[in-house]
């Protein structure tokens, strides 16, 4: 499947090889904590057809001046339950506004639902405030639950907040996009 | 306890397997997909970014997992077995599957079996938070865990595809202090 680039207004995403990705700022860390999963992705790989990618990987981009501004991801993908994960790469040093981060997020959906027939999109947040879960919300996701003190940094834990998104509900607020 | 890959208490007998999983009993195969699915990397916003580097920095020598065949102490019968992984490399938070033969399956014997394993991970291993990932449709072992003082915690809709069907994934998860506190109820 040839992925093309995607093109918001502020923003776009280009697709990444994996070598490319390598290089991307933000996504060291991204690689690192991937590695986990290998054993899953393996599972995945041995199950799904030729056609069906485990992962799509981009860069998001600023549209005037070509700014690479992070990374953003749908892995783990689950052909069987139509489901993926979806992972956003900040760069180290730039900082990246809620409005490019929204119209990235909303690139993706529109790639995971209508070009890969996706029927799920999941997303973890760790331990963040009401508002960052409300952005999110706003784009169609729903609160799905909380994993307690699953992190620790400092002596403190760190909580795991799940969110989800169908297919379902994302049609229906595109179908009536909010103002 | 004289040997440290013994685990006993009562009727139930956990031993544990080298991690490479060469001296997995028959018919329990390696890790199968439905133990993991619940386990998940945190989005790289909101301060995931240092947190991973953080633990990346701290990568240490620690098994991934813990694997032990589930024996009854009377007879040596293997009953089942189970799974105790770390969730993330430098965080005290571990996934627990566990596999139990047909005729190990009450809610007598899985309870115990369920006790034990919380009680290898908590002390034995020193989690500080255990979680299981399961199916909508295992409301066997749903109230199983329950009984032992699992909470749910997350369900994911529609994130599970089993006889062409959709169902929703649960993960229920037990705090250390939790269990503790349970234990002394118990013991009341």
């Amino acid at each position: 499947m040839k992925t093309q680039i995607l093109e918001g207004r502020s923003v776009k995403l280009v697709p990444l090889a994996v070598s490319d990705r390598q290089t991307m700022p933000g996504n060291q860390v991204q690689m690192k904590a991937a590695g986990w999963r290998k054993g899953m992705h393996a599972a995945l790989r041995s199950s799904r057809k030729p056609q069906e990618p485990s992962e799509a990987c981009f860069s998001m981009c600023t549209t005037d001046d070509n700014m690479v501004i992070g990374t953003i991801t749908l892995n783990g993908l689950d052909w069987s339950a139509r489901s993926g994960w979806l992972g956003i790469g900040r760069g180290d040093a730039i900082s990246m506004g809620k409005t490019c981060r929204t119209e990235a997020t909303q690139l993706m959906l529109h790639y995971a639902f209508k070009r890969l027939g996706l029927n799920r999109v999941n997303l973890n947040l760790v331990s963040c405030d009401e508002r960052e879960i409300h952005s999110f919300e706003e784009m169609g996701f729903k609160y799905e639950g909380t994993q307690r003190e699953v992190l620790m940094r400092e002596d403190e834990h760190l909580d795991i907040i799940d969110l989800g998104i169908l297919r379902s509900d994302w049609e229906l607020l595109n179908r009536f996009p909010m103002e | 306890m004289d040997n440290p890959n013994i685990h006993e208490v009562g009727s139930i007998r956990l031993r544990q397997l080298d991690v490479a999983g060469k001296s997995l009993p028959e018919p329990f195969p390696p890790t199968g997909l439905h133990n993991i699915t619940g386990i998940t990397d945190p989005c790289l916003e909101t301060g995931g970014a240092d947190l991973l580097k953080d633990s990346a920095g701290k990568v240490a020598e620690q098994p991934s997992t813990y694997q032990f065949s589930v024996l009854d102490t009377e007879t040596g019968a293997v009953l089942g077995m189970v799974r105790i992984g770390r969730l993330f490399s430098a965080h005290p938070a571990a996934w627990l599957s566990i596999n139990l033969m047909e005729d190990a399956r009450s809610p007598e014997r899985a309870g115990a079996i369920i006790g034990q394993a919380l009680r290898v991970a908590f002390i034995d291993l020193g989690f500080h938070r255990v979680c299981v990932n399961l199916p909508s449709y295992r409301e066997t072992e749903i109230a199983w865990y329950e009984e032992a003082g699992f909470l749910r915690e997350t369900q994911r809709r529609q994130a599970v595809c089993h006889d062409d069907r959709l169902y929703d994934d649960l993960i229920y998860g037990i705090l250390r202090y939790e269990w503790q506190k349970k234990q002394q109820e118990v013991g009341a």
